[in-house]
């Protein structure tokens, strides 16, 4: 499973069908602001579904930023090393930085060219899902 | 050296020449009292033998009374003039026992006097033989006509003498008068030099009272000035209290400023490109999944579309950058710009491999520079030069470093500058103003594509390391852009 951290529909709909074009079959759960991320790994109903293989965030959104959610995953002992990739329009060092700080595993620049961002997307599912081996999940 | 200093060497240069002075005026008067004893000395010694020719004299008439008369009151005479002339001798010996007498002359004036005496007192005792009776004339004539002769004999040497103690004494008279002229131009000068020196020292002394004077009243007039300082400085204390609590609120004023500027940035970097994404990916979704549907027409509409949101993405980029660079902090550290150019370069290469580019870069050329807005500068002006030699078949690019004298424009004079020459298609000089301004484009994007936006940063950056930035160009012959840096 991949939780997607997307505020936005149409880049919601738009990443859904770049991870489906690049043949991931995995169940795709969408979190539309921080909040709902945050709730959605420890919140009162996580128990009744395992935690996603792999967090797709992005970092401007509604409610609570997506730093703060990051920072949220790091500092529970139960999603503590899920591999979070951020996915954002930004490229300010800031943010970066910030980013590696709070420990993201990588962070990728959307770019305006979908044809790239469908290559990129292509080879995150391809990395994050087949090639890298993740911790065990507690 | 100061006033005082001159004052003090001054002082005793003088005083050593006063003392010098009277130094010397001591030794002329020295010399004058020398000269004045010796010409008595001389005075004295011709006396004496006048004295002593007058003795002889008398002693050889006393001899002849006695011999004429036999009368014992000439014997006595004859003995005390005898006597008087042998002490008179002895006093001219000793006299002129320091003169410079020719050897001998005092010995034969002795003889000859002896001689005399003897003759004399050999007539005395023949008279003594016979006191009575007639006197023998032969023995008479013996010595009487001895007489004149012998007394010439003792005449003549007497007259060496004296002739010796007179030009002794013209001799001595002269130097009394050198002494003399000497002694008057001593204390002459003497005299002058004290004068001048009283003149100065009065002058002195009338100067200082006059500075003292001067002081006193500068005093008044400072004390006077210094009550206004004060209320000046109380005005200038408030303006300056005044004028910082404006800065200060300036200061918030332009901190508030920037971080607006930050955060709409940070939302334009975000918001502005969130939309293109969407635009950019349902019109891919549609030429990939519609594609069968669509008439060549709007297969090519699509492409339109996807490419005016590239070019409005790039243009963000270029933006962003832009404010960055103002934004950003200045961290100058040593750069090695010919390594970095080189870098830019080999990137530009590398991106396009087919191309066929000529690069030189002088070696080492360092300065003092922000080591990343100086390589976002350096990607615009090589990158700017890359694209414009893209329709010239033996395209070149030169970085280096010159004199800012060489370059003839009078904002680089003295100072030294660095520039990045191509022989691509060059601009229109009359447009140059234009060139660093954003958004202002000498080319139609159907020749070259831009965003309009580098060259305003470019400026920016030679702008923050406060340094100048100047073009020279000729359509068709390449363009030159000169930087100084000044961080």
């Amino acid at each position: 499973m991949i939780l997607l951290v997307e505020d936005d529909p149409d880049h919601e709909a738009l990443a859904i069908r770049a991870l489906r074009k690049a043949n991931v079959a995995n169940v795709i759960e969408v979190a539309h602001d921080g909040a709902e991320a945050i709730e959605f790994l420890h919140g009162s109903g996580s128990g009744s579904h395992t935690l996603p293989q792999l967090i797709l965030l992005d970092l401007k959104l509604p409610k609570i930023e997506g730093l703060e959610v990051l920072r949220s995953i790091r500092a529970h002992n139960k999603t503590a090393l899920l591999p979070v990739v951020v996915l954002t329009s930004s490229d300010e060092e800031r943010d970066i930085v910030s980013s590696y700080r709070l420990g993201v595993n990588s962070y990728i620049r959307k770019p305006v060219n979908f044809s790239d961002f469908a290559e990129a997307t292509r080879q995150l599912g391809l990395y994050w899902l087949l090639l890298n081996q993740c911790p065990p999940i507690p | 050296m100061n006033k005082n200093d001159w004052y003090r060497i001054v002082l005793v240069g003088a005083i050593v020449v006063v003392l010098l002075n009277t130094y010397l005026a001591a030794h002329a008067l020295h010399a004058l009292v020398d000269s004045q004893y010796w010409l008595a000395h001389t005075l004295e010694v011709i006396d004496d033998t006048e004295q002593l020719v007058g003795e002889v004299r008398t002693a050889e008439s006393a001899a002849r009374g006695y011999i004429l008369t036999a009368s014992p009151a000439f014997a006595q005479q004859y003995s005390q003039s005898g006597s008087v002339v042998l002490d008179d001798m002895d006093r001219i010996q000793h006299l002129t026992s320091d003169d410079p007498l020719p050897q001998g002359l005092m010995e034969e004036l002795r003889a000859r006097i002896a001689a005399k005496m003897a003759i004399l007192d050999n007539g005395i005792a023949v008279r003594r033989g016979h006191p009575e009776g007639p006197l023998d004339p032969a023995l008479l004539t013996a010595v009487v006509s001895d007489t004149p002769d012998r007394i010439e004999s003792v005449r003549f040497v007497l007259q060496q003498i004296q002739d010796e103690e007179h030009s002794l004494l013209a001799l001595r008279s002269q130097g009394a008068e050198v002494a003399r002229r000497q002694v008057w131009i001593s204390f002459t000068f003497a005299f002058i030099l004290d004068f001048v020196l009283l003149v100065a020292a009065f002058e002195l002394l009338t100067r200082a009272s006059l500075d003292k004077d001067r002081i006193a009243r500068n005093a008044a007039a400072l004390a006077a000035n210094a009550a206004q300082i004060e209320a000046l400085n109380r005005d200038l204390t408030g303006l300056n209290a005044l004028l910082e609590a404006r800065v200060e609120d300036r200061t918030r004023e332009l901190e508030l400023a920037n971080q607006e500027l930050e955060a709409f940035s940070y939302s334009v970097s975000h918001d502005l490109r969130a939309p293109l994404r969407t635009i950019d990916g349902f019109s891919l979704a549609l030429q990939e999944d519609f594609s069968e549907k669509l008439t060549d027409e709007g297969r090519d509409y699509i492409l339109r579309v996807r490419s005016g949101v590239q070019r409005m993405g790039s243009l963000i980029d270029a933006l962003l950058q832009l404010s960055r660079v103002t934004r950003s902090e200045l961290l100058t550290e040593q750069v090695d710009l010919s390594q970095l150019a080189t870098l830019v370069f080999n990137e530009l290469q590398a991106a396009d491999p087919q191309r066929q580019v000529t690069f030189s870069a002088q070696p080492r050329v360092i300065a003092a520079a922000d080591p990343r807005l100086i390589r976002i500068a350096l990607e615009n002006l090589i990158g700017n030069a890359w694209k414009f030699t893209s329709k010239v078949s033996d395209a070149r690019i030169e970085f280096g470093s010159v004199s800012g004298d060489m370059t003839g424009n009078p904002s680089f004079a003295g100072r030294t500058v660095y520039y990045v020459r191509d022989n691509g298609a060059g601009f229109d000089m009359q447009y140059v103003d234009r060139l660093f301004t954003a958004f202002q484009r000498l080319h139609g994007d159907r020749d070259f594509k831009g965003s309009g936006i580098g060259l305003a940063t470019v400026f920016r950056i030679i702008r923050r390391h406060r340094g100048l930035i100047a073009a020279t160009s000729e359509p068709g012959h390449g363009a030159t852009f000169t930087f100084s840096l000044a961080a």
